[in-house]
């Protein structure tokens, strides 16, 4: 029997039939093509179409010239980010006029025509810059967009009880998701309103802010998100689409606009951050005090960065339990590409500080960075963050669990070294997910789900769920995603949150359905239902009723069918500032094996073990593979990755050839990944999420491998090789 | 121009402009769309299409000039329902999340395996080097190239 749901999930992968947007061959689509400024900031003085509008096949060119009431505005956040700059540019790359013809060839070719002469001002590319009095303002309302507070306890008083303090200022740079289908979305006129298809992580976000910035209603508009070729974050909120859909519904054409991998480098970024972090000991390691200030750079636009801004400060003490605390963390503006969500969501700019910290007050104290932790960890049920869910794992047993398989107290071969760092992310708080499970009237089922799928396996887990409650076999399950017109609403594929918030919402579905079927036996039979049993009623007389069966005696053959949409409601709760208890929390303990090579200061990492507080696991072998793919990120992150902008403001490394990735050669020879299911989720079968745990503890430890190799405390990602080599030429001077 | 290419066995016709690359020829006049497009530089992998037995980005070659030559793409691998045993592999191993590398990732192990069928562990690590992987982070991968090799030296997907 064919399992069509596994098909899609493996087997079209394998043969290169899965389609992507790209995919999708039109012959009647426009095409857009953007030109983008060259300047980070400054005022745009001229543009000069003419040569570029005289080409055939061009249809029209726009620019912020074209919209005398203002340039139709996009954002998750915020309404802030034009489509196209209105008179003043505010980061390189931005886009200025955008030529749409009928070939994608000639709208490239029209592009390269298109001149545009800017007066440059001074721009701030880094936040440390940005937060300096006398910096270049990226708005008029200042750099600093967001601000985040939270405090307990009393720092200042505990300073004076602590043994040890200590004091550091950390910094990492910006990265690129680099997912490797570039961004690319097709806009069409549908009835009056407008259909857009389109690879992105919330349909539902983008038909909400498309909704806005058109002005029309909900029922207008359609997103129908394709498969993700990777997304990591930076297909979580809308990029080209509100301009394809403005032209596509003012034109009345389709208009597909299709980005380079060049462009993906303008158009998403994951968050730099400058950490200023003080903690205070007492003579066992405990933390007394906790007192941390970060300035996350978020680019020249809001995007969804203030709710990274928030989400970092909730969870601004990570896994740790502390009396005293005092969280400041601000967003701020910067001339850069405007940063959006990203794997980790500021809980790894968190987890890098803190982490870094527990180390150098290990040694300092002469304690096991072990127990230092473990003296540190909560309780489950602890509640560590005032108004905020109590820890739902058994932490310390992670912990130690990762100690046991990692290793961590074997001996290594001479020149490696061994480090451990926890990760922790705090899942997504009041949302909702919705689930419709549908029997056809032969008694196979279709479950429609507003998931994204991105290889994460959404459709193998939803189908499992139905093939759980409801007994019916995974080959006679069918699963639709991700059309807003046709399934019902999920907040977004993002934050680990899939498997719990639409396993909850099918459980649901399926229980009314089981509770609809047992009641149509009643009402159609003489013997009385006793149960459900494997895709079956049994009656009293042991007889047992397929679905089938039921809708045939109730509607006749093949002539009716029932379904039932479930509900997934997250808790809310206003005394959370982010709107309710977060729905789990994502931890993983990662051990580190590496050496540095201190001729050329390169790193090499000969084994990475993971073990995540996962609640429980329904796709094994997936998940491995996700927090395997998340670690190589996180090494991705530590020791190579970083967007390189000159002192005008201009991307350096923003193309493959320069932006540095993990391939196969920087994948260390021991790699594993494991999971602690205790069945302590909130999941039906007590399941958390994952997906984002296993980057989140990889920089620190790898900061500690170089510390042992080298006794180099680098408080700046990356740890590229050439900054070791520099650090250790010059620690010999 | 007028040229004659080899894919998947097959010989086409086809009118092109000199300066056209063989990925985009292959799907934008083809219609093969296994083979991806992403970095356009050479860079990636996603592009990667077999041409006389080596792992080539086909997004830095000239179509024209690869007329004399045998071009296998991933089309090429599976003949109707029944897939080339590393596709079954990678399928098994779980090579593929996003699937969007898929098809570089495997016909670059196929051009390995056809030349060194018992390839260690580091060699199939610089064989898949020039692949971009963002979603795996490369283990499953690594592990269904050595399961393909075992494979197709024991025969076992043979039905």
């Amino acid at each position: 029997m064919v399992n069509k749901v596994e098909i899609r999930d493996t087997l079209e992968r394998v043969s290169g039939e899965i389609k992507y947007v790209d995919d999708f061959k039109r012959v009647d689509l426009l095409h857009g093509k953007y030109v983008r400024s060259t300047c980070a900031k400054g005022e745009i003085k001229s543009i000069d179409c003419r040569d570029a509008a005289s080409m055939q096949e061009v249809v029209g060119i726009y620019s912020y010239l074209d919209f005398p009431e203002g340039v139709p505005k996009y954002g998750p956040s915020e309404m802030d980010q034009p489509i196209l700059a209105e008179k003043e540019v505010r980061f390189f790359g931005e886009p200025v006029a955008i030529v749409i013809a009928e070939t994608s060839k000639a709208a490239e070719a029209a592009a390269a025509l298109v001149k545009i002469e800017y007066e440059p001002e001074a721009c701030v590319i880094d936040p440390r810059e940005a937060i300096r009095p006398g910096a270049a303002q990226v708005h008029k309302s200042g750099n600093i967009n967001t601000v985040f507070k939270n405090s307990w306890g009393d720092c200042v008083q505990s300073e004076k009880d602590s043994e040890l303090i200590i004091s550091n200022e950390y910094y990492m740079p910006s990265i690129h998701h680099n997912a490797m289908e570039t961004y690319t979305c097709i806009a069409e006129p549908d009835h009056g309103g407008v259909s857009i298809t389109a690879a992105i992580q919330s349909p539902f976000q983008l038909r909400r802010i498309v909704s806005a910035m058109l002005k029309i209603p909900f029922s207008l508009v359609q997103v129908k998100g394709t498969e993700l070729g990777g997304a990591f974050g930076g297909r979580g909120y809308p990029k080209a689409e509100p301009a394809a859909a403005y032209f596509a519904f003012k034109l009345k054409k389709p208009i597909k606009i299709k980005l380079s991998a060049e462009e993906g480098f303008l158009v998403g970024q994951r968050e730099s951050a400058f950490i200023k972090i003080r903690n205070g000991f007492d003579s066992k390691g405990k933390i007394t005090f906790h007192d941390i200030e970060a300035y996350f750079g978020n680019g020249a636009y809001l995007d969804i960065s203030p709710r990274v801004v928030g989400k970092a400060g909730m969870l601004g003490t990570a896994a740790y339990k502390i009396e005293n605390v005092k969280i400041d963390f601000k967003g701020v503006y910067t001339n850069t590409t405007p940063t959006t969500a990203f794997r980790g969501f500021g809980a790894t700019h968190v987890c890098f500080a803190i982490e870094s910290q527990l180390d150098e007050a290990a040694r300092a104290l002469g304690i096991d960075p072990v127990d230092i932790r473990l003296l540190n960890l909560p309780e489950r049920g602890d509640i560590i963050i005032p108004n905020e869910k109590p820890v739902d794992g058994d932490w310390k047993s992670c912990l130690k669990k990762a100690v046991k398989l990692g290793d961590y107290y074997k001996q290594p071969p001479k020149g490696r070294f061994k480090s451990i760092a926890i990760g922790i992310k705090n899942s997504i708080a009041a949302t909702t997910a919705s689930s419709r499970v549908r029997i056809n009237s032969d008694g196979s089922a279709i479950v429609y789900i507003g998931t994204s799928e991105m290889g994460q396996g959404s459709r193998i887990v939803a189908a499992k769920y139905v093939n759980r409650f409801l007994g019916i076999p995974l080959e006679k399950i069918h699963v639709i995603t991700a059309d807003t017109e046709s399934v019902p609403f999920d907040f977004i594929t993002a934050s680990s949150r899939t498997t719990v918030s639409i396993g909850i919402a099918i459980e649901n579905a399926c229980k009314q359905l089981k509770e609809m079927f047992l009641e149509l036996a009643t009402q159609n039979y003489k013997q009385k239902p006793v149960s459900y049993a494997e895709g079956h009623v049994v009656l009293d007389d042991n007889s047992k009723l397929s679905l089938k069966e039921i809708l045939e005696k109730e509607y006749g053959r093949d002539m009716g069918e029932r379904e039932a949409c479930g509900i997934f409601k997250a808790k809310k709760d206003a005394s959370n500032p982010l709107g309710g208890p977060c729905t789990f929390y994502e931890l993983v303990a990662t051990v580190l094996e590496g050496s540095v090579d201190r001729e050329t200061g390169e790193i090499k990492f000969y084994s990475i073990v993971n073990v995540s507080d996962a609640g429980n696991i329904i796709n094994p072998i997936r998940a491995s593979g996700v927090d395997e793919g998340g670690a190589i990120m996180g090494i991705g992150a530590a020791v190579m990755e970083h967007l390189q902008y000159d002192t005008n403001g201009r991307l350096q490394n923003g193309s493959s050839l320069d932006y540095r990735l993990p391939t196969t050669l920087d994948v260390p020879e021991r790699m594993e990944s494991y999971f602690v299911e205790n069945l302590d989720g909130p999941g039906p079968g007590g399941e958390k999420g994952i997906g984002e745990g296993a980057i989140l503890g990889i920089a620190p430890a790898v900061k500690e491998i170089i510390f042992k190799s080298t006794g180099l405390n680098i408080k700046e990602l990356p740890y590229t090789s050439e900054k070791i080599w520099r650090q250790l030429r010059l620690s010999r001077i | 121009m007028k040229i004659t290419l080899n894919i998947n066995g097959k010989t086409r016709e086809l009118e092109i402009d000199p300066g056209e690359l063989l990925l985009d020829v292959l799907r934008d006049k083809l219609g093969l769309m296994g083979t991806k497009e992403n970095c356009r530089q050479g860079e990636c992998g996603a592009c990667t299409v077999i041409i006389d037995g080596e792992a080539v980005n086909s997004c830095i070659v000239l179509a024209a000039s690869v007329e004399n030559s045998k071009i296998i793409t991933i089309e090429g691998l599976s003949s109707g329902n029944k897939l080339h045993p590393i596709q079954k592999a990678f399928m098994e191993r779980d090579g593929s999340q996003c699937g969007f590398c898929t098809p570089g990732m495997i016909l670059s192990s196929k051009a390995l395996l056809d030349k060194n069928p018992k390839p260690t562990e580091d060699e199939i690590k610089i064989a898949l080097s020039g692949n971009i992987c963002r979603c795996t982070g490369y283990k499953n991968i690594i592990s269904s190239v050595k399961t393909a090799a075992q494979a197709i030296e024991n025969g076992t997907y043979n039905d």
